[in-house]
């Protein structure tokens, strides 16, 4: 049984004569909970969409040599401009940091984090 | 590694990424939770890749997904907003969990079993309940279901638990 039909199943139980005030009342709270579960799940989604970095944006960024020295100093500014000019060269798409990889991979299967 | 490590190794992994994005947790020590976080998940990432290259199609179970989340928030390169979105959604997913285990028990301990139903549908509360003619039709058909051999209620909520019950994995992954 999906989840869908699972909760389909809590709100007819709950809704039934026999059932007991104490379950309906665990039904609500669990339905509102869920509730904003989705909320903090769609907003995670809508987030990691805005902030994954293209490449584009990536080369841009790296070519901005005082916002990068900022962050990663002389040479990690040099290193950092040489690889996003590298990755590009490699024909990818987006940025390949850690957060960004990682992101991807969660976006891809964003239909099971919502469940 | 052995499994018993790796298991080992991972509870002190959550551990820290916990530690990590706590409010509480100083800048220095986060600063240096973070990097060592970082330096296990470039290695991660590395070897996922390289067993994705040999196997292109990855799909990622609910959990696995939620891995991700934990160990996307505490690389340094994940932005602020980024890093809020996924500790709150944590934050609701730990909430969910914790309704979803109240809400089983509350239904575990509400199941009528066949004997507490026949001396229910027998009793003075039934007769208030449901008045005294359709309280005697109550424990007619009680009885009779016991004596079909039924372990419990058949009622709709009571059913409807059950099958809740059976599928309860499902609400608690």
């Amino acid at each position: 049984m999906d989840k869908h039909t699972l909760i389909e199943k809590l709100k007819s139980m709950a809704a039934s004569p026999s059932a007991s005030e104490p379950v309906k009342q665990a039904v609500k709270v669990y339905l509102a909970v869920l509730a904003v579960e989705q909320v903090a799940v769609n907003n995670l989604i809508a987030v990691l969409e805005d902030n994954i970095v293209d490449i584009d944006e990536l080369m841009e960024t790296s070519q901005n040599t005082e916002h990068a020295i900022k962050y990663f100093g002389v040479e990690g500014a040099k290193k950092f401009a040489e690889n996003a000019r590298a990755l590009k060269a490699a024909g990818a798409k987006y940025c390949n940091c850690m957060a960004c990889t990682v992101a991807l991979e969660i976006l891809d299967n964003k239909d099971v984090l919502r469940g | 590694m052995d499994k018993t490590e790796n298991s080992e190794k991972r509870a002190l992994i959550d551990k820290l990424k916990a530690m990590a994005i706590s409010p509480s947790c100083c800048p220095e020590l986060q600063k240096a939770t973070l990097s060592y976080l970082s330096a296990v998940a470039f290695e991660q990432v590395a070897v996922k890749s390289f067993l994705a290259s040999l196997n292109e199609a990855v799909d990622m179970s609910h959990q696995t997904l939620i891995e991700k989340v934990k160990d996307m928030a505490v690389t340094p390169t994940c932005c602020p907003v980024l890093r809020q979105a996924a500790k709150t959604y944590l934050s609701a997913l730990t909430a969910e969990k914790n309704a979803a285990k109240n809400l089983l028990k509350e239904i575990e301990a509400d199941i009528s079993d066949i004997n507490h139903l026949v001396a229910f549908s027998h009793s003075d509360r039934a007769v208030e309940k449901f008045g005294a003619e359709r309280a005697k039709i109550f424990a007619a058909n009680a009885d009779a279901l016991k004596a079909s051999g039924a372990k419990f209620c058949n009622c709709f909520a009571c059913t409807t638990a059950r099958e809740i019950l059976a599928e309860k994995n499902v609400l608690l992954e």
